[in-house]
Formats: structure tokens, sequence, C-alpha cells
């Protein structure tokens, strides 16, 4: 009984696996394709307000903005001359300075911002991971020498009834 | 009354002032009439701030312009909810909400509290009154409610009119509490720290006050966002403000402690990182009203900015440098009594998970400060703005939704390699079920495939399943061993694990969020259109035909309302009347936008403007499943409520033997 299982566990596991791969292609084809031109909001979120407001040129608020308003039609009529989002947002910078991007370039100081956070968590998981190996090789050192080192028997096809059973015990305990 | 506002403020500062002395001296010397004495200081405090909010309430209510803030913040034609609302709508008033919170809800702990955790409470009466006597300061020596101006003011200035909105008479309320609520578990964890009673005591009288803070912090961004998405008009609900991010990074790391302190109350692990989330939560309270109030960066949210930064900068220092101190005092006591059984456990998973969520919160405190570091470092003035955040947090929130589908599904303790294959089968498959459908789905739907969306919806279904998997599986459990019916097994398996289940809710109401977000970003539909009357425009599968717009003022504002009547696939959908509103005090242009919400899209309109023959400019936005965002909310309340919610307790016999009958 417990073998059939397994070789159904077997069975559907690759199951599991050649849809997984499946699913990648065709992901990676319905998705793949050259970059389309920057729209009019996109190239408004890209470029921060200047009112003082602290948002985007698409976000902000001010009906009657001295910046948002005039820039919103500025993009409008430079992207209906043909003019790039790209090369519209350089424009903006050689007028204004970095501050009139909405986000930090990437160059320069300006990695820190970018990486920072996921230096941050890298660190993190590295000690995470030293901190969990360190507590748990105590604990499997421990079992072992007590000879309670053999995993939970938990039969396939309800190991999973079995696990809520055992945490209802012990929760209701 | 203005006398008897300032009184009572200055009563209110000396209250709390003896309350804090009386409360340290009677623990040091185990000296219960002074601790009595300290505790009744913090009811007197409590009474003296409700008075001196009732003042300010009836002044900005009776229209009384000698006080500065009244006239500042009020008018005579301003609606009676609004003036009410103006509490909170300037700084001072603000600030008073803000204390008069922490005292009340401080007056239910002494109330809870008055023959329990005896030990505990001189020090969390005498954290509670630090924090209130800080406020109470600003509001008696820096920026009095109450002051005067030299003569009676005709008329006031009124309210900003981007506060005169429904959603504004309930977003900052709610936020206040969220941040003010978490004051009282970071004064359990200081008084823990003080007295060496580190075992999980504080946890467990907190427990409720946590989640209660948690809730209201999410419902205070939820309603701020639904704030942003009726007033301010860009068709959106997140600007990744600063003032934005101060109210989230709280909410984050709040998120990250509810789930480790399950380890902590299963295995008595990871004590000091417990109380570090716990600081490091009220820290980031602390430091969202220095960022309001400081004005060190440009904020939508610049209503109540003032010269207060420094005092709540020094303020914030002492809090970290503190606490930190404490618990430096306590490593030994912090250190944990037990070990991990496995790597592959659950609790493993909440390890990662709060890893992710303090990793989320670090890099929106990150991103939100660097415009200052990069002006020291270069000199250069820079904007760090959504796209940034939305860049750096998107690939964290995906892991985090993964995640928060694996935890629940892996074992405590230890779970083997076989249990995990069976337990993720399910709920596998239906991710990737749901993910090829999208794949077909969406670009019929949307004329494209985005990856971001694909990968939420597939994650969302996974997580959705394991949830099911959680309450279904766990019911027939329940059932095999008492006995019971599917439907009885099922009620008596969430009122008898209710934080458990209530989280399971919250999970489904974070899932529809994570949709409603990632599916209204990414397919969003932006058109601007001019008509005259008459004339008809289409917007995605809609029709709007414009009837014209009519002037409709009154002694508060003048109010321009256009009239749209909407179709989609012939079929009559009703009217859609979006507004352009200029209030006469102050002066200030405001947008009424109009909307029609349904589970598949929200249609938004804007009002851009309007000329003299009633030709008009409209900007209009399809936002796919915007509202699940909103549902989600609903969803997160009911969780929190079932988490919470005071049952009786029914013995297992007694709920079997009712089951049964």
């Amino acid at each position: 009984m417990a073998s059939g299982e397994q070789d159904h566990g077997g069975q559907s596991e690759r199951g599991v696996r050649a849809s997984s791969l499946l699913f990648a292609l065709v992901i990676v084809s319905a998705t793949a394709g050259t970059a389309p031109a920057m729209t009019q909001s996109e190239v408004e979120s890209r470029l921060a307000c200047q009112c003082g407001c602290g948002l985007t040129v698409q976000t902000c608020d001010h009906l009657q903005c001295s910046f948002g308003v005039p820039v919103k039609e500025d993009i409008t009529s430079s992207l209906a001359a043909g003019e790039t989002g790209e090369e519209i947002i350089a424009r903006y910078v050689a007028e204004y300075g970095e501050k009139v991007l909405s986000a930090p370039t990437r160059k320069g100081f300006n990695l820190v911002a970018w990486y920072g956070p996921y230096l941050a968590l890298i660190l993190g998981a590295v000690v995470v991971l030293v901190a969990v190996r360190r507590m748990s090789s105590a604990r499997e050192t421990g079992d072992k020498t007590a000879g309670n080192g053999e995993p939970l028997a938990a039969s396939r096809s309800s190991a999973l009834q079995d696990q809520l059973h055992r945490e209802l015990e012990e929760l209701e305990r | 009354m203005t006398t008897l506002g300032n009184l009572s403020l200055v009563l209110a500062l000396g209250a709390a002032a003896w309350a804090i002395g009386a409360s340290v001296y009677g623990a040091l010397r185990r000296r219960a009439d002074f601790v009595a004495s300290g505790e009744h200081a913090a009811w007197a405090a409590y009474g003296s701030v409700t008075i001196a909010t009732a003042v300010l309430v009836h002044a900005l209510v009776t229209h009384d312009f000698s006080i500065k803030y009244v006239v500042s913040y009020s008018s005579t034609t301003l609606p009676l909810r609004y003036r009410v609302a103006a509490l909170w709508g300037g700084m001072e008033g603000s600030l008073l909400f803000w204390v008069f919170i922490l005292t009340a809800l401080f007056s239910l702990v002494l109330l809870q509290n008055r023959r329990r955790n005896r030990e505990l409470m001189p020090w969390v009466t005498a954290t509670v009154m630090a924090v209130a006597l800080f406020f109470l300061s600003l509001l008696v020596f820096i920026t009095p409610p109450f002051a005067l101006l030299p003569f009676a003011a005709a008329e006031g200035s009124d309210l900003n009119p981007l506060l005169q909105n429904y959603w504004m008479s309930i977003h900052p309320p709610a936020l206040y509490l969220g941040y003010v609520s978490w004051t009282i578990p970071f004064a359990f964890a200081i008084a823990a720290l003080a007295t060496g009673s580190l075992d999980d005591l504080w946890i467990r009288t907190t427990r409720r006050w946590v989640l209660m803070a948690w809730f209201f912090l999410a419902l205070g961004n939820l309603f701020g966002a639904r704030w942003a998405y009726e007033v301010l008009g860009w068709g959106g609900y997140w600007a990744w403000d600063p003032v934005e991010n101060a109210a989230f990074m709280p909410w984050l790391t709040g998120t990250a402690y509810l789930h480790s302190v399950m380890i902590q109350e299963r295995k008595d692990m990871l004590k000091t990182w417990n109380m570090s989330l716990i600081i490091l939560t009220f820290s980031l309270t602390i430091f969202g009203t220095f960022l309001t109030r400081s004005g060190v960066i440009s904020s939508v949210h610049s209503f109540t900015q003032s010269g207060l930064g420094p005092f709540f900068l020094g303020f914030l220092a002492l809090v970290i440098v503190l606490s930190a101190w404490l618990v430096v005092l306590r490593r030994k006591e912090l250190r944990p009594s037990n070990q991990l059984d496995s790597v592959m456990s659950r609790e493993s998973a909440f390890l990662f998970n709060n890893l992710l969520l303090v990793g989320i919160a670090f890099a929106t405190f990150w991103g939100t400060i660097f415009p200052v570091i990069s002006e020291w470092v270069r000199g250069v003035k820079i904007t760090v703005g959504p796209p940034f955040f939305n860049r750096v947090n998107a690939p964290l929130g995906v892991a985090l939704l993964l995640l928060m589908g694996i935890g629940p599904m892996i074992a405590w303790r230890r779970a083997t390699l076989a249990n995990l294959r069976t337990a993720f089968l399910g709920p596998v498959l239906t991710g990737l079920v749901a993910g090829l459908s999208a794949v077909f789905l969406l670009p019929a739907v949307y004329g494209s495939l985005s990856l971001s969306a694909l990968v939420v919806v597939s994650l969302g279904a996974f997580v959705i399943h394991t949830i099911a998997v959680e309450f279904h599986g766990g019911a027939r459990a329940r059932g095999r061993m008492v006995g019971d019916s599917y439907a009885p097994a099922l009620f008596n398996l969430v009122r008898k694990n209710q934080r458990r289940y209530g989280g399971y809710v919250v999970h489904l109401g974070v899932v529809l969020i994570f949709i409603g977000i990632t599916m209204s970003s990414v397919y969003r539909v932006e058109e601007m259109h001019s008509v005259s009357p008459g004339e008809s425009f289409n917007t995605g599968r809609y029709t709007l035909s414009y009837r014209g717009v009519e002037d409709v003022s009154d002694a508060h504002m003048m109010r321009l309302v256009a009239t749209l009547a909407v179709t989609a696939d012939g079929e009559e959908l009703g009217e859609l009347r979006p507004e352009k509103r200029f209030y006469r005090k102050p002066e200030q242009p405001a947008t009424e936008v109009a909307f029609r919400s349904t589970l598949r899209e929200d249609l938004y309109v804007i009002l851009g403007a309007a000329d003299g023959d009633k030709n008009a400019t409209f900007q209009v936005y399809i936002n796919p499943m915007v509202s699940w965002l909103w549902l989600g909310g609903v969803i997160l309340v009911v969780g929190t409520g079932l988490a919470v919610m005071p049952w009786p307790r029914v013995s297992r016999t007694t709920a079997g033997r009712a089951s049964g009958a």
C-alpha cells in the first residue's frame, strides 16, 4: 500500500515537474519581446514634480501646478513630435539636475541607494541561516546522542492530516 | 474657556511628571502607596487631557475665533463633521489628539491591571507617562493649542480642502490609534526589561494590544489609500510618499513581531529579537511623527509641518539609546532556553518571513532617508520616488507572498521532505493551473501578458489553496478526533484556535490586496478626452456621453459638476458626475472624482477643465481589479475580528456534547 502510494506520489511529482517546465516555457515565450516605446504616463512617472508636493509629475494632485501642468503638456507634444521618452527625460535632467528624476540614477553613489537594501537583506539572510543552523545542530546532536535521530514517521497519504491532528492536539493541551 | 484648556494641559503635564516619579520610586523602594499614587496621577492626566481636548473641540464647533488654531483650521461655513475633524487637521490639535488617545488607552490598561501584573505596572505607568510627558511638554511650552490672537478674527481660514473628505474623518484617527497603541506593548516590554520578568507574561498581557495596534495601523493605511484614491485625483492610491512610508514601516515590523512572537510563546526563543522588534516598531511610530512634522523631507502630507523636528529626533534618540541599554543589560536573561529542532520547520519559515518583512521596512526606510544622505555626502539633491520603491520592494513582496503559502504548511519543530512533498502537491498544482489559465486569459482580456501579474496570480492561487487546506484539513482532523460532523467541527476548530484561523483569514485578505495592487498597477489604462456637450468618447469597453456641466455653488465653495452617461456593450450603466471645486477659504481648487467600481475594474473619471462654452476635458482611467484591494481590507478586518473576538470558553466535552445534540 505504502509503495503503491509512493509510486503514485512519484508520478505526481514528475507531473508537477513536467508541468512546471511547460509553464516556464510558455511564460518565457509569452513575455519575450522588444521593449515598447515609453507612454505619456511612463515619462510623467519618471519625473519628480518640483512644486514641493513630493510626488511625481504623473501623481501631483495640484490642478493648477506651475510645474506639473506645463510639463505634462510638453511631454504630450514632444512624444507626438517624435521625441523619445528617454530624450525628454534627458532634457529635463539637463535643465533641473538629478532631482527632477523620480528615482536615483544607477551610477556612482546612487548605487548605494539601489543595492543597500539587498546587501542588508543578504547579510540578514546569512545571519538567519547561521543562527538557524547553529540552533538546530545543537538540538540534532543532542537528539542523536539520545537516540532520537529518526525523522517523524508520516505516511504520504495522510501526512497532512496527521500534522494537523498533532498540532490541534498540541494546541488544545 | 481657553484658560481652562491651558490649565488642563499644565495639570496633565504635572500629573504625568508625578506619575513617572512616584511609579519609579514606588517600584524601586517597593512602596505600594507610591505605585498607587502614580496610577492615580495617570488617571488625573487622562482627565485633564480629556478636558483640554473637549475645550478645543468646543472652540472649533462654536467658532471661537479668538483662538489662533480655530482661525487657522476652520470657518463658519465648514460643515460640523469637518470642524470636529479639524482637531487633527493641524499640528497643535493633532498632538493633543495623540496624547488624548494615549492617556485614554492607558486608562484601559490601568483598569485591566488593577490586580494583575503588579510588578510590571509601575514601570508600565512610568514609560507611558514619559511618552505623554514628551507630547504634553510640546503642547505646553512649544506649540500651545490655545494660543490667542491679539484680537478675535471675524472669520477663519478654513480647513485644507484636501482634508474635507469623509475618509479624512476616519483615516487620521485610525492611524493615530495604530501609532499610539504600540506604546502599550512597548511600555510592557520596557517594564519586563526593567524588572527582569522576561518570561512570556508581558507577551500574553499585550497580545490583544499588539493585534489592536497592528489592526488600526493596517486600517489607517487602507483608509489613507482610499482617501488618496478619491481625493488626490491621479487614479492611484499609494505614492510612496515619505509619510505614507512612515506609516507602512511600523506595520511591517509589527507584522514581523506578530509572527516571531509565536516562536517565543511555543519555544521560549527569540526573546531578544522580539524585544528589539517591539522597540523598533515603537521607534518607527515616533519616526513617522517626526517625518510628518519636521519638514526634513518634502511630502504631500505637509499639513502639519513645523519646527518640532529636533525635539522628535531627540526623543527618538533617547528612546533608542535607553531601550538598547536595557536590552544589553538583560542580555543573559534574554538568552533562549530552547533550540530549534530542525532547519526545515515552521520556526525557520517564520524567521525568513521576519527577514523579508524587516527587509522591506529597511528598503522603505532607506529610500525615504536617502535624499538626505545624498545631500550630506554629495551635496546633490535627488528624489527617491515610486519607481525606486516599486523596483526594490516588489521582489521582496513576491517572496513574502510565497512564504505566506509555505509557512502554514510546514510542521512546527520538524518537517520531512516526504510530508512537504505531499503537503505542497495540491497547492503547487493549483498555482500552476492558475498560472497557465492566466497565460491565456490575461492577453485575451488586457491585450498583453505581464510577468508580475502572472507571478502574483499563480502565487495567490497557491496561497489560497494552502489556506483552504488548513481549514478543510483542520475541520476533518477535528471531526475525527472529537466525533463532530463537518460544520460543527469547522466552527469549533476556528473558535478554539481563533488567533490562528483569524490569521489565515487575514492572509486571504492580504492575497487579495496583492492581486488588486498588481493588476491595477500593471493593466491600468489612462486616457484624456476633450469633448463638447452631446459628444461621446470610448475608453476600453465603455462609451461615455458628455451631457454638460453645471455650476452648483454655495457659500463654502464653487462647484462645476459634469455629467457623463456611461454605457458598456450596449448596456446603460448610469451616470458619473465628476466635479471641479474651488474652495473660497483658502482659495484653492480641488477635484471630486467620480468612479464606477466593480470587481472586474473601476472606471475612474476626473474633470480636468471646463470652459465658458461647457467644453470639458476629462482624464479617464480604467483600474482593473482595484476593488480587490478594498475587499482584501474588509477581509483583513474580519480576520482580525475573528482573532480577537472574546468568545466564551467552552470545554471540549461541552462542545462535543453540544455538537452531538
